[in-house]
Protein backbone atom coordinates (compact mmCIF):
# COMPACT_ATOMS: atom_id res chain seq x y z
CA UNK A 1 0.00 0.00 0.00
CA UNK A 2 1.28 3.33 -0.66
CA UNK A 3 -0.27 6.96 -0.26
CA UNK A 4 -1.33 8.33 -2.82
CA UNK A 5 -0.80 12.10 -2.23
CA UNK A 6 -2.44 13.45 -5.74
CA UNK A 7 -4.97 11.56 -5.45
CA UNK A 8 -5.82 12.96 -1.85
CA UNK A 9 -4.90 17.01 -2.99
CA UNK A 10 -7.21 16.88 -5.70
CA UNK A 11 -9.88 15.47 -4.42
CA UNK A 12 -9.44 17.93 -1.13
CA UNK A 13 -9.14 20.82 -3.49
CA UNK A 14 -12.40 19.04 -5.84
CA UNK A 15 -14.39 19.01 -2.96
CA UNK A 16 -13.11 22.34 -1.90
CA UNK A 17 -14.28 24.15 -5.34
CA UNK A 18 -17.42 21.35 -5.28
CA UNK A 19 -18.03 23.57 -2.06
CA UNK A 20 -17.42 27.19 -2.67
CA UNK A 21 -19.04 26.32 -5.94
CA UNK A 22 -22.20 24.62 -4.70
CA UNK A 23 -22.08 27.47 -2.28
CA UNK A 24 -22.73 30.38 -4.79
CA UNK A 25 -24.50 28.47 -7.13
CA UNK A 26 -26.77 26.65 -4.79
CA UNK A 27 -27.17 27.31 -1.36
CA UNK A 28 -26.82 30.94 -1.09
CA UNK A 29 -29.92 31.26 -3.75
CA UNK A 30 -31.91 28.14 -1.94
CA UNK A 31 -31.58 29.96 1.65
CA UNK A 32 -32.29 33.69 -0.57
CA UNK A 33 -35.60 31.84 -1.38
CA UNK A 34 -36.80 30.59 1.76
CA UNK A 35 -35.57 33.81 3.17
CA UNK A 36 -37.64 35.62 1.05
CA UNK A 37 -40.66 33.07 1.40
CA UNK A 38 -40.36 33.80 5.38
CA UNK A 39 -39.91 37.22 5.31
CA UNK A 40 -43.10 37.77 3.36
CA UNK A 41 -44.43 34.93 5.63
CA UNK A 42 -44.04 37.11 8.61
CA UNK A 43 -45.29 39.71 7.23
CA UNK A 44 -48.22 38.33 6.74
CA UNK A 45 -48.31 37.07 9.55
CA UNK A 46 -46.97 40.59 10.99
CA UNK A 47 -50.10 42.32 9.14
CA UNK A 48 -52.50 39.56 10.41
CA UNK A 49 -51.55 40.29 13.65
CA UNK A 50 -52.02 43.93 13.17
CA UNK A 51 -55.19 42.84 11.49
CA UNK A 52 -56.24 40.88 14.63
CA UNK A 53 -55.11 43.67 17.19
CA UNK A 54 -57.52 46.27 15.02
CA UNK A 55 -60.22 43.71 15.01
CA UNK A 56 -59.53 43.32 19.03
CA UNK A 57 -59.99 47.16 19.08
CA UNK A 58 -63.04 47.42 16.84
CA UNK A 59 -64.66 44.52 18.50
CA UNK A 60 -63.67 46.64 21.97
CA UNK A 61 -64.98 49.48 20.67
CA UNK A 62 -68.15 47.88 19.25
CA UNK A 63 -68.65 46.28 22.68
CA UNK A 64 -68.15 49.80 24.71
CA UNK A 65 -70.74 51.26 21.80
CA UNK A 66 -73.22 48.51 22.68
CA UNK A 67 -73.00 48.58 26.01
CA UNK A 68 -73.84 52.41 25.42
CA UNK A 69 -76.49 51.52 23.43
CA UNK A 70 -78.17 49.24 26.12
CA UNK A 71 -77.27 51.78 29.04
CA UNK A 72 -79.09 54.53 26.59
CA UNK A 73 -81.87 51.74 25.71
CA UNK A 74 -82.48 50.84 29.70
CA UNK A 75 -82.36 55.17 30.41
CA UNK A 76 -85.05 55.82 27.91
CA UNK A 77 -87.04 52.20 28.87
CA UNK A 78 -87.31 53.89 32.48
CA UNK A 79 -88.13 57.55 31.51
CA UNK A 80 -90.50 56.04 28.82
CA UNK A 81 -91.61 53.64 31.77
CA UNK A 82 -91.74 56.98 34.33
CA UNK A 83 -93.60 59.11 32.06
CA UNK A 84 -96.45 55.94 31.11
CA UNK A 85 -96.90 55.46 34.96
CA UNK A 86 -96.91 59.41 35.12
CA UNK A 87 -99.50 59.87 32.17
CA UNK A 88 -101.32 56.80 33.46
CA UNK A 89 -101.45 58.70 37.20
CA UNK A 90 -102.72 61.33 35.68
CA UNK A 91 -105.25 59.65 33.51
CA UNK A 92 -106.69 58.05 36.44
CA UNK A 93 -106.78 60.92 38.67
CA UNK A 94 -108.01 63.01 35.70
CA UNK A 95 -110.90 60.23 35.07
CA UNK A 96 -111.45 59.54 39.11
CA UNK A 97 -111.93 64.07 38.78
CA UNK A 98 -114.67 63.10 35.93
CA UNK A 99 -116.15 60.72 37.26
CA UNK A 100 -116.83 62.81 40.67
CA UNK A 101 -118.05 65.34 38.54
CA UNK A 102 -120.50 63.04 36.63
CA UNK A 103 -121.46 61.63 39.77
CA UNK A 104 -122.11 65.17 41.54
CA UNK A 105 -123.35 66.12 38.78
CA UNK A 106 -125.90 63.48 38.30
CA UNK A 107 -126.49 63.59 41.93
CA UNK A 108 -127.20 66.99 41.73
CA UNK A 109 -129.73 66.58 38.73
CA UNK A 110 -131.12 63.80 40.82
CA UNK A 111 -131.76 65.99 43.65
CA UNK A 112 -132.97 68.60 41.25
CA UNK A 113 -134.73 66.37 39.26
CA UNK A 114 -136.48 65.45 42.87
CA UNK A 115 -137.21 68.81 44.37
CA UNK A 116 -138.74 69.73 41.05
CA UNK A 117 -141.00 66.37 41.48
CA UNK A 118 -141.59 67.37 44.74
CA UNK A 119 -142.52 71.07 44.13
CA UNK A 120 -145.07 69.67 41.27
CA UNK A 121 -146.57 67.26 43.29
CA UNK A 122 -146.81 70.08 46.14
CA UNK A 123 -148.13 72.37 43.68
CA UNK A 124 -150.99 69.73 41.95
CA UNK A 125 -152.06 69.21 45.93
CA UNK A 126 -152.15 72.92 46.71
CA UNK A 127 -153.96 73.30 43.23
CA UNK A 128 -156.31 70.12 44.64
CA UNK A 129 -156.59 72.03 47.67
CA UNK A 130 -157.64 75.58 45.82
CA UNK A 131 -159.74 73.71 43.99
CA UNK A 132 -161.33 71.91 46.67
CA UNK A 133 -161.83 75.25 48.61
CA UNK A 134 -163.11 76.43 45.73
CA UNK A 135 -165.24 74.09 44.93
CA UNK A 136 -166.47 73.57 48.62
CA UNK A 137 -167.11 78.00 48.69
CA UNK A 138 -168.88 77.39 45.59
CA UNK A 139 -170.87 75.30 46.74
CA UNK A 140 -172.10 76.55 49.78
CA UNK A 141 -172.94 79.81 47.71
CA UNK A 142 -172.38 83.56 48.85
CA UNK A 143 -173.00 84.37 51.96
CA UNK A 144 -174.10 88.44 52.49
CA UNK A 145 -171.99 88.46 56.05
CA UNK A 146 -169.18 87.31 53.98
CA UNK A 147 -169.52 89.16 51.19
CA UNK A 148 -169.50 92.61 53.50
CA UNK A 149 -166.49 91.67 55.41
CA UNK A 150 -164.83 91.28 52.32
CA UNK A 151 -166.38 94.63 50.39
CA UNK A 152 -165.15 96.17 54.41
CA UNK A 153 -161.76 94.41 53.57
CA UNK A 154 -162.08 95.65 49.86
CA UNK A 155 -162.26 99.41 51.59
CA UNK A 156 -159.21 99.19 54.26
CA UNK A 157 -156.77 98.17 51.32
CA UNK A 158 -157.69 101.03 49.01
CA UNK A 159 -157.49 102.98 52.39
CA UNK A 160 -153.93 101.74 53.06
CA UNK A 161 -152.92 102.09 49.52
CA UNK A 162 -150.17 104.75 48.86
CA UNK A 163 -151.89 108.14 48.01
CA UNK A 164 -151.02 108.47 44.58
CA UNK A 165 -152.20 105.09 43.59
CA UNK A 166 -155.08 106.29 46.01
CA UNK A 167 -155.74 109.31 43.60
CA UNK A 168 -155.15 107.32 40.53
CA UNK A 169 -158.42 105.61 41.57
CA UNK A 170 -160.37 108.92 41.49
CA UNK A 171 -159.91 108.76 37.53
CA UNK A 172 -162.59 105.63 37.68
CA UNK A 173 -161.99 101.63 37.70
CA UNK A 174 -164.00 98.68 37.31
CA UNK A 175 -165.53 97.06 39.96
CA UNK A 176 -165.94 93.47 40.21
CA UNK A 177 -168.11 91.64 42.00
CA UNK A 178 -168.55 87.99 42.48
CA UNK A 179 -172.26 88.59 42.49
CA UNK A 180 -174.50 90.76 41.08
CA UNK A 181 -175.65 93.56 43.37
CA UNK A 182 -178.72 95.54 43.89
CA UNK A 183 -178.61 99.37 43.15
CA UNK A 184 -178.73 100.01 45.91
CA UNK A 185 -175.98 98.23 47.22
CA UNK A 186 -173.84 99.53 44.26
CA UNK A 187 -174.86 103.19 45.36
CA UNK A 188 -173.94 102.06 48.88
CA UNK A 189 -171.14 101.00 48.23
CA UNK A 190 -170.10 103.60 45.70
CA UNK A 191 -170.66 106.12 48.44
CA UNK A 192 -168.16 104.23 50.89
CA UNK A 193 -165.94 104.02 48.39
CA UNK A 194 -166.33 107.50 47.23
CA UNK A 195 -165.26 108.35 51.19
CA UNK A 196 -161.91 106.57 51.17
CA UNK A 197 -160.61 107.76 48.29
CA UNK A 198 -162.11 111.55 48.38
CA UNK A 199 -164.79 111.63 45.48
CA UNK A 200 -166.95 109.14 43.91
CA UNK A 201 -165.51 108.11 40.99
CA UNK A 202 -166.76 106.94 37.79
CA UNK A 203 -167.29 103.23 38.34
CA UNK A 204 -168.35 100.35 36.02
CA UNK A 205 -169.53 97.48 37.75
CA UNK A 206 -169.00 93.95 36.48
CA UNK A 207 -170.04 90.40 37.72
CA UNK A 208 -166.77 87.67 38.15
CA UNK A 209 -167.79 84.45 39.54
CA UNK A 210 -164.13 83.32 39.41
CA UNK A 211 -164.07 85.91 42.85
CA UNK A 212 -166.02 82.98 44.85
CA UNK A 213 -167.22 85.88 47.11
CA UNK A 214 -165.64 89.01 47.13
CA UNK A 215 -164.87 92.13 45.48
CA UNK A 216 -162.03 93.40 43.06
CA UNK A 217 -160.97 97.31 42.09
CA UNK A 218 -158.98 96.78 38.43
CA UNK A 219 -157.45 99.28 36.22
CA UNK A 220 -154.83 99.68 33.70
CA UNK A 221 -151.99 99.59 35.98
CA UNK A 222 -153.84 98.36 39.41
CA UNK A 223 -155.46 95.66 40.87
CA UNK A 224 -157.20 95.44 44.74
CA UNK A 225 -158.66 92.63 45.94
CA UNK A 226 -160.65 91.47 48.33
CA UNK A 227 -162.16 87.68 47.37
CA UNK A 228 -161.44 84.69 47.81
CA UNK A 229 -159.66 83.70 44.94
CA UNK A 230 -156.98 85.78 45.91
CA UNK A 231 -157.16 84.98 49.38
CA UNK A 232 -156.43 81.09 47.61
CA UNK A 233 -154.05 82.57 45.29
CA UNK A 234 -152.12 84.16 48.31
CA UNK A 235 -152.54 80.81 50.31
CA UNK A 236 -151.05 78.71 46.70
CA UNK A 237 -148.28 81.27 46.37
CA UNK A 238 -147.49 80.70 50.06
CA UNK A 239 -147.60 77.06 50.24
CA UNK A 240 -145.84 76.64 47.22
CA UNK A 241 -142.56 78.89 48.46
CA UNK A 242 -142.97 76.96 51.29
CA UNK B 1 -10.53 -6.31 -9.76
CA UNK B 2 -8.36 -3.68 -8.49
CA UNK B 3 -7.47 -3.36 -5.16
CA UNK B 4 -9.02 -0.06 -3.44
CA UNK B 5 -6.12 -0.01 -1.54
CA UNK B 6 -3.90 0.65 -4.89
CA UNK B 7 -4.65 3.70 -7.19
CA UNK B 8 -4.17 3.52 -11.00
CA UNK B 9 -2.98 6.12 -12.74
CA UNK B 10 -5.70 6.67 -15.83
CA UNK B 11 -3.21 9.73 -17.08
CA UNK B 12 -1.07 12.06 -16.42
CA UNK B 13 -1.30 15.86 -16.08
CA UNK B 14 2.16 16.94 -16.01
CA UNK B 15 3.71 15.44 -13.20
CA UNK B 16 0.28 14.61 -11.77
CA UNK B 17 -1.29 11.14 -12.09
CA UNK B 18 -5.04 11.55 -11.90
CA UNK B 19 -6.89 8.20 -11.03
CA UNK B 20 -10.71 6.96 -11.79
CA UNK B 21 -12.04 8.60 -8.04
CA UNK B 22 -10.63 12.17 -9.50
CA UNK B 23 -12.64 11.70 -12.71
CA UNK B 24 -15.70 10.42 -11.35
CA UNK B 25 -15.82 13.27 -8.70
CA UNK B 26 -15.31 15.38 -11.87
CA UNK B 27 -18.04 13.92 -13.35
CA UNK B 28 -20.20 14.20 -9.69
CA UNK B 29 -19.06 17.55 -9.69
CA UNK B 30 -20.38 18.39 -13.14
CA UNK B 31 -23.54 16.52 -12.69
CA UNK B 32 -24.35 17.99 -8.96
CA UNK B 33 -23.29 21.79 -10.29
CA UNK B 34 -25.60 21.50 -13.26
CA UNK B 35 -28.56 20.20 -11.41
CA UNK B 36 -27.40 22.74 -8.83
CA UNK B 37 -27.51 25.92 -11.83
CA UNK B 38 -30.57 24.07 -13.36
CA UNK B 39 -32.65 24.35 -10.09
CA UNK B 40 -31.47 27.86 -9.14
CA UNK B 41 -32.61 29.35 -12.30
CA UNK B 42 -36.08 27.67 -11.66
CA UNK B 43 -36.14 29.27 -8.27
CA UNK B 44 -39.31 31.37 -7.23
CA UNK B 45 -40.41 32.62 -4.17
CA UNK B 46 -43.71 32.03 -4.91
CA UNK B 47 -45.36 28.96 -5.05
CA UNK B 48 -42.31 26.29 -5.75
CA UNK B 49 -42.07 23.44 -7.64
CA UNK B 50 -41.88 19.97 -6.47
CA UNK B 51 -37.97 20.11 -7.39
CA UNK B 52 -37.57 23.61 -5.45
CA UNK B 53 -40.05 22.06 -2.51
CA UNK B 54 -37.82 19.16 -2.25
CA UNK B 55 -34.87 21.26 -2.17
CA UNK B 56 -36.65 23.34 0.48
CA UNK B 57 -37.40 20.20 2.05
CA UNK B 58 -33.91 19.30 2.49
CA UNK B 59 -32.54 22.49 3.34
CA UNK B 60 -34.86 22.77 5.84
CA UNK B 61 -34.06 19.34 7.61
CA UNK B 62 -29.84 20.28 7.17
CA UNK B 63 -30.37 23.19 8.88
CA UNK B 64 -32.34 21.89 11.74
CA UNK B 65 -30.26 18.95 11.94
CA UNK B 66 -27.41 21.27 11.46
CA UNK B 67 -29.09 23.57 14.64
CA UNK B 68 -29.57 19.91 16.91
CA UNK B 69 -26.30 18.70 16.25
CA UNK B 70 -24.10 21.84 16.71
CA UNK B 71 -26.62 24.06 19.08
CA UNK B 72 -25.24 27.13 17.11
CA UNK B 73 -26.92 28.83 13.56
CA UNK B 74 -26.55 26.83 10.85
CA UNK B 75 -25.74 29.37 7.90
CA UNK B 76 -21.76 29.40 8.50
CA UNK B 77 -21.56 25.50 8.20
CA UNK B 78 -24.60 24.94 5.76
CA UNK B 79 -22.70 24.87 2.83
CA UNK B 80 -19.65 22.91 3.88
CA UNK B 81 -21.61 19.76 5.44
CA UNK B 82 -24.65 19.73 3.12
CA UNK B 83 -21.84 19.65 0.03
CA UNK B 84 -20.37 16.96 1.48
CA UNK B 85 -23.17 14.86 2.34
CA UNK B 86 -24.56 15.41 -1.02
CA UNK B 87 -20.99 14.50 -2.81
CA UNK B 88 -20.78 11.33 -0.02
CA UNK B 89 -24.07 10.47 -1.38
CA UNK B 90 -24.17 10.94 -4.87
CA UNK B 91 -20.32 9.10 -4.54
CA UNK B 92 -21.48 6.13 -2.41
CA UNK B 93 -24.22 5.86 -5.18
CA UNK B 94 -21.75 6.20 -7.79
CA UNK B 95 -20.83 2.31 -7.81
CA UNK B 96 -24.46 1.54 -8.79
CA UNK B 97 -24.09 2.65 -12.41
CA UNK B 98 -22.55 0.48 -14.61
CA UNK B 99 -19.06 1.24 -15.43
CA UNK B 100 -18.34 3.18 -12.75
CA UNK B 101 -16.24 3.35 -9.63
CA UNK B 102 -17.15 5.10 -6.21
CA UNK B 103 -15.05 7.57 -5.34
CA UNK B 104 -15.27 6.62 -1.87
CA UNK B 105 -14.39 2.98 -2.39
CA UNK B 106 -10.90 4.53 -2.79
CA UNK B 107 -8.74 5.51 0.03
CA UNK B 108 -7.61 8.81 -1.27
CA UNK B 109 -10.96 10.47 -2.09
CA UNK B 110 -12.17 8.94 2.06
CA UNK B 111 -8.55 10.36 3.34
CA UNK B 112 -9.25 13.63 1.13
CA UNK B 113 -13.13 14.26 3.31
CA UNK B 114 -11.47 13.17 5.99
CA UNK B 115 -8.66 15.86 5.89
CA UNK B 116 -11.19 18.35 4.96
CA UNK B 117 -13.15 17.62 7.95
CA UNK B 118 -10.04 18.23 10.37
CA UNK B 119 -8.99 21.51 8.61
CA UNK B 120 -12.21 22.48 9.20
CA UNK B 121 -12.31 21.88 12.65
CA UNK B 122 -9.47 23.92 13.24
CA UNK B 123 -10.95 26.66 10.54
CA UNK B 124 -14.28 26.87 12.09
CA UNK B 125 -12.54 26.64 15.58
CA UNK B 126 -10.26 29.70 15.27
CA UNK B 127 -12.53 31.44 13.70
CA UNK B 128 -15.23 30.84 16.66
CA UNK B 129 -12.72 31.43 19.25
CA UNK B 130 -9.22 32.68 17.98
CA UNK B 131 -6.16 30.30 17.43
CA UNK B 132 -5.55 30.84 21.55
CA UNK B 133 -8.72 29.79 22.37
CA UNK B 134 -8.77 27.35 19.67
CA UNK B 135 -5.39 25.50 21.33
CA UNK B 136 -6.52 26.03 24.66
CA UNK B 137 -9.56 23.33 23.89
CA UNK B 138 -6.50 20.45 23.74
CA UNK B 139 -6.10 21.88 27.58
CA UNK B 140 -10.01 20.68 28.24
CA UNK B 141 -10.56 19.49 30.63
CA UNK B 142 -6.88 19.60 32.09
CA UNK B 143 -3.54 20.38 30.98
CA UNK B 144 -2.80 16.65 31.39
CA UNK B 145 -5.33 15.78 28.73
CA UNK B 146 -3.07 17.43 25.53
CA UNK B 147 -1.79 14.48 24.21
CA UNK B 148 -4.66 12.31 24.23
CA UNK B 149 -6.27 15.23 22.47
CA UNK B 150 -4.20 15.65 20.14
CA UNK B 151 -4.39 11.92 19.26
CA UNK B 152 -8.17 11.99 19.65
CA UNK B 153 -8.02 14.52 16.68
CA UNK B 154 -5.94 12.62 14.68
CA UNK B 155 -7.46 9.31 14.94
CA UNK B 156 -10.77 10.62 14.96
CA UNK B 157 -9.77 11.87 11.27
CA UNK B 158 -8.71 8.79 10.64
CA UNK B 159 -11.62 6.50 12.05
CA UNK B 160 -13.92 8.97 10.11
CA UNK B 161 -11.71 8.18 6.79
CA UNK B 162 -11.64 4.40 7.42
CA UNK B 163 -15.17 4.09 8.11
CA UNK B 164 -16.51 5.44 5.28
CA UNK B 165 -13.72 3.42 2.92
CA UNK B 166 -14.72 0.17 4.98
CA UNK B 167 -18.24 0.89 4.46
CA UNK B 168 -18.21 1.34 0.53
CA UNK B 169 -15.51 -0.50 -0.21
CA UNK B 170 -17.12 -3.73 1.56
CA UNK B 171 -20.18 -2.70 -0.01
CA UNK B 172 -18.30 -2.68 -3.49
CA UNK B 173 -16.63 -5.84 -2.99
CA UNK B 174 -19.63 -8.02 -2.06
CA UNK B 175 -21.56 -6.66 -5.34
CA UNK B 176 -18.66 -6.91 -7.61
CA UNK B 177 -18.20 -10.67 -5.66
CA UNK B 178 -21.75 -11.89 -6.13
CA UNK B 179 -22.26 -10.49 -9.70
CA UNK B 180 -19.31 -12.74 -10.54
CA UNK B 181 -20.83 -15.49 -9.13
CA UNK B 182 -24.41 -15.37 -9.42
CA UNK B 183 -25.29 -13.25 -12.77
CA UNK B 184 -27.20 -10.81 -13.09
CA UNK B 185 -30.72 -9.89 -11.00
CA UNK B 186 -29.13 -11.48 -7.54
CA UNK B 187 -26.83 -8.74 -6.16
CA UNK B 188 -29.81 -6.27 -7.13
CA UNK B 189 -30.94 -6.37 -3.39
CA UNK B 190 -27.31 -5.93 -2.35
CA UNK B 191 -27.33 -3.09 -4.78
CA UNK B 192 -30.52 -1.61 -2.72
CA UNK B 193 -28.94 -2.10 0.51
CA UNK B 194 -25.62 -0.19 -0.67
CA UNK B 195 -27.70 2.29 -1.81
CA UNK B 196 -28.87 2.18 2.03
CA UNK B 197 -25.82 1.96 3.33
CA UNK B 198 -24.40 4.60 1.20
CA UNK B 199 -26.79 6.88 2.30
CA UNK B 200 -26.84 5.68 6.15
CA UNK B 201 -23.37 6.50 5.68
CA UNK B 202 -22.80 9.99 4.16
CA UNK B 203 -25.15 10.75 7.10
CA UNK B 204 -23.33 9.53 9.72
CA UNK B 205 -19.86 10.96 8.06
CA UNK B 206 -21.79 14.27 8.34
CA UNK B 207 -23.00 13.97 11.45
CA UNK B 208 -19.42 12.99 13.11
CA UNK B 209 -18.01 16.29 11.09
CA UNK B 210 -20.91 18.43 12.72
CA UNK B 211 -20.05 16.72 16.10
CA UNK B 212 -16.06 17.60 15.96
CA UNK B 213 -16.96 20.77 14.80
CA UNK B 214 -19.46 21.48 17.56
CA UNK B 215 -16.78 20.24 19.93
CA UNK B 216 -14.61 22.54 18.86
CA UNK B 217 -16.88 25.19 18.97
CA UNK B 218 -18.04 24.25 22.39
CA UNK B 219 -14.49 24.18 24.05
CA UNK B 220 -13.53 27.70 22.76
CA UNK B 221 -16.51 29.23 23.53
CA UNK B 222 -16.09 27.15 27.18
CA UNK B 223 -12.37 27.78 27.26
CA UNK B 224 -13.31 31.54 26.27
CA UNK B 225 -15.80 31.89 29.63
CA UNK B 226 -13.16 30.52 31.52
CA UNK B 227 -11.02 32.79 30.82
CA UNK B 228 -13.04 35.89 31.28
CA UNK B 229 -14.26 34.38 34.00
CA UNK B 230 -10.77 33.68 35.45
CA UNK B 231 -9.56 37.58 34.61
CA UNK B 232 -12.87 39.20 36.12
CA UNK B 233 -12.55 37.40 39.67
Amino acid sequence: MQIDWWTIGLQSVNVVILVALLARFFWKPLVAVVDDRRKTIASHMAALAEQEKQMETSRAALASARAGIDAERERVLEAARQQAETERGAIISHARDEVAALDEAARKAMDREQDERRAAQQNEAVSLAVDIARHLLASTGAQPSTQTALFSGLVKAVAALPDHERESLKTGFVLASSMDLSIDERKKSEATLGNVIGITPPIRWITDTALIQGFAIRTSHLTVSSNWQADLQRIRETLTHV
Amino acid sequence: MNSSLSTQPLFHVGPVPVTNAVVTTWGIMAVLLGVACLISRRLTPAVPGRVQAFCELFLTILDGQIRETMRTDPSPYRAFIGTMFLFILIANWTALVPGLHAPTAALATDAALAGLVFISIIVFGIRSGGVGGYLRTFLWPSIVMVPLNLIGSITRTFSLMVRLFGNVMAGAFIIGIVLSLAGLLVPIPLMILDMLTGAVQAYIFVVLAMVFIAGALTRTTAAASTETTGSSS
